[in-house]
């Protein structure tokens, strides 16, 4: 199984939903999604990965890429991530400008 | 592709973080070849894999070898890990993660070929 993700804005608020394997073959798609939000008011940008088993460079970036080019100003929450993804996440360094919690409050 | 490497992998007694770890090296390796090796479109790449159990099960080594143009992934810079997301550049994070979560990696060029070479032992 490769990645199956939901987007969803209210309030200025980007909810993210990840499952799966966020790799080479399925983050350009999330990517895209994103792309469509560019130009839009957000304060927040909100990953639920609760159910995210695998993310590669690729995954990262699309991150990297929701920080730089659609919520240049929001904060970044990344919400319930398994041990595996959270270790990729601190080995480079995006951990700390991450809000990473087991959960989230509104 | 990867699920060979993970096919050999499951061989040694890799835990479930190590194959994860395993399957993250492999993925950016090849990424790397597809994305690099093979830079003119009329160009047909091959990739051959090579998996190895290290003696008693102790790990695994994969050799990943390509026909492309000569390329020492050794020798790429290093990511800034210390920059904020805002400054970081999108690329280069996949070799520094190979770096992190493998024991051995080393680049040989033989006569045609790129050889990359990785190792991880299994710690149970």
């Amino acid at each position: 199984m490769s990645a199956e993700y939901r987007v969803e804005l209210h309030d200025r608020i980007v909810k993210i939903t990840v499952k799966g394997k966020l790799d080479t073959t399925s983050a350009p798609g999330l990517s895209e999604e994103l792309k469509k939000l560019q130009g839009r008011e957000i304060d927040r940008m909100v990953f639920f990965v609760h159910d995210l088993e695998y993310i590669s460079s690729a995954g990262l970036r699309v991150i990297i890429f929701a920080k730089q080019k659609v919520g240049v100003n929001a904060d970044i929450y990344f919400i319930g991530a398994q041990e595996s993804v959270l270790d990729v996440v601190k080995m480079t360094g995006l951990s700390n400008f991450l809000i990473c919690k087991d959960t989230y409050k509104e | 592709m990867i699920d060979f490497i993970l096919s050999c992998s499951e061989r040694v007694g890799f835990s479930k973080k190590e194959r994860n770890e395993i399957h993250l090296a492999s993925e950016e390796i090849l990424m790397n070849i597809i994305s690099y090796a093979y830079p003119e479109e009329s160009v047909q790449g091959e990739v051959l894999i090579r998996c190895t159990c290290l003696p008693g099960k102790s790990g695994i080594r994969v050799e990943f070898i390509d026909s492309g143009v000569p390329f020492n992934p050794l020798h790429s810079p290093e990511p800034d890990i210390t920059l904020p997301m805002e400054k970081r550049q999108i690329g280069g994070l996949g070799l520094f993660l190979v770096e992190n979560v493998m024991d051995s990696i080393e680049y040989k060029r033989t006569s045609k070929n790129n050889h990359l070479i990785i190792e991880k032992r299994a710690r149970g």
